[in-house]
């Protein structure tokens, strides 16, 4: 059953996708689903079925909610939008195996990502549709541990086995302050004592629990444990923090694909192939450049000239380094980036009236962070031929983080 | 003597490396499981230190339990962790 759903739901997303090439197939799709309502007994409900009811019938009411709850799909307006991994829809769809098992073994799952967003109109026909979808196909983000292999740490130097390991650290801890603070706790004379001197300790164990600093246990340690005990954590997170900085350099390259379809023809359709790698020193472990290059195609619809589709074709590359130069510090992610380089744009067809089919520019933009992992970039492009500024001003969504 | 469960929930991953540290033992944990320790009756100070998978933003969940009493639990979000926490363990 849960694979027929699951099914099901490749269906409707793979059925908007052949539906603006054969749309004969998704009324097809969707027609089974109608002709079932119709077999039911109230004849003027249907004529009210909307795409939520489509859809729910597709899925199955209790995934839906899922769906919704996990912001995998949201509902606006007339408009259902449906983003995911593969590997989040096979979650959503299969609860009878643990997150750990699906993580291991689903990689390939977690570097495709596909999205729709589809509108029904009132006769139940598509009206409207967004279709993405971003393959990674180089993640050197990631780093899985097979069964039996040594795990990340292990493979650089930070096994708990070694002596200055996470074993022996939390032995130091026992034996210099658990240990004397269970003396006072456990000595106390009565329950009301014992209760005094926990929370007393409490207290501390809130500050300490949040900042990791063992001056807050002065009164228990001398000076040269205090110092001990600092240096022993501060040596081992600088080891976990070269780990993440080199997994968050890994070279990665995307493959992204999205399209809008309105109106019985394709509005937009765009694919772009990204490369990007970390720069840096390993001291940078706060702000990090990336080395990016980009392909791209960018095939439209020309508001004036409605006669075609995708009457605009264009053509174009970016070369840049990208530099994250506010990063939150809680969790790693960039809260501000800037980007310098240059790009080269050729117009296959579908050239405005005075437009050259070809353009070297160079690019400059600071991306601030909006959402998480929506960015507004202020882009400022010079072009050297016309000796012109201009600006732009777009969303941009962060694959990186998506294949994290 | 009292058997003292210590379950820790490990979500999504295969790069943990989680050590607790309780009544002298010193226990591993690189993937969710149980381990047992015998502990007299007292009031213990568990230590947990350790790291989180770099590829994920998940959480690690530890729970003391003593038969099935819970006797103190903690969820932790932070990517590389040490915490520490009260386990009264009884008669």
């Amino acid at each position: 059953m849960k694979k027929k759903r699951y099914s099901l739901l490749l269906l409707l997303l793979c059925s908007t996708i052949v539906g603006m090439a054969q749309q004969h197939t998704t009324e097809a799709t969707l027609g089974a689903v109608l002709e079932q309502k119709k077999n039911t007994a109230n004849a003027a409900a249907d004529q009210k079925i909307n795409f939520k009811s489509i859809v729910t019938d597709l899925i199955g009411g209790r995934y839906y909610q899922a769906m919704l709850k996990n912001g995998i799909a949201n509902q606006k307006g007339g408009e259902l939008q449906i983003k995911s991994t593969i590997y989040g829809l096979i979650r959503l769809f299969d609860s009878t195996r643990s997150e750990q098992h699906y993580f291991n073994k689903l990689r390939w799952a977690r570097n495709i990502q596909i999205g729709s967003g589809t509108t029904f109109g009132n006769d139940n026909q598509l009206t409207s549709a967004k279709l993405s979808l971003t393959v990674a196909i180089i993640n050197k983000r990631e780093y899985n541990a097979k069964p039996g292999q040594p795990n990340v740490f292990e493979l650089h130097g930070l096994s708990p086995d070694d002596s200055a390991g996470l074993k022996s650290f939390v032995k130091l801890n026992q034996d210099l302050v658990d240990k004397r603070i269970e003396v006072l706790v456990n000595a106390a004379p009565d329950d009301a004592a014992r209760k005094a001197v926990m929370d007393k300790f409490q207290k501390i164990f809130d500050t300490f629990n949040s900042n990791a600093d063992f001056s807050v246990f002065k009164d228990l340690l001398s000076q040269n444990e205090m110092e001990q005990l600092n240096s022993s954590w501060k040596k081992l997170t600088e080891k976990y923090d070269s780990i993440q900085r080199m997994l968050s350099g890994g070279a990665l390259l995307t493959f992204t694909s999205d399209g809008n379809y309105n109106g019985k023809q394709w509005e937009k359709l765009d694919n772009k192939l990204e490369f990007l790698i970390g720069l840096g020193s390993k001291k940078d472990s706060v702000r990090n450049y990336d080395f990016y290059a980009g392909a791209y195609t960018h095939f439209n619809q020309d508001t004036l000239n409605k006669q075609s589709s995708l009457n605009r074709q264009e053509y174009s590359t970016k070369v840049g380094i990208n530099k994250v130069v506010w990063k939150d510090k809680a969790d790693g992610s960039s809260i501000l980036e800037a980007f310098g380089g240059a790009e080269y744009a050729y117009i296959g067809r579908g050239l405005y009236a005075g437009e050259k089919n070809n353009a070297f520019k160079l690019d400059v933009n600071l991306s601030i962070r909006i959402a998480k992992n929506l960015y507004l970039p202020f882009q400022v492009k010079y072009n050297p031929d016309s000796g012109k500024f201009e600006g732009y001003l777009d969303l941009k969504f962060d694959v990186v983080n998506i294949f994290r | 003597m009292a058997k003292v469960n210590v379950d820790v929930k490990l979500e999504l991953g295969s790069n943990y490396q989680v050590v607790i540290g309780i009544g002298g033992n010193v226990l591993h944990f690189k993937e969710s499981g149980r381990q047992t320790v015998d502990l007299d009756p007292k009031v213990y100070v568990a230590t947990i230190a350790g790291f989180q998978d770099p590829n994920t933003e998940s959480t690690v969940a530890v729970t003391f339990k003593q038969g099935s009493k819970v006797l103190n639990s903690i969820t932790i979000e932070d990517p590389k962790f040490i915490k520490k926490l009260f386990v009264t363990v009884e008669p």
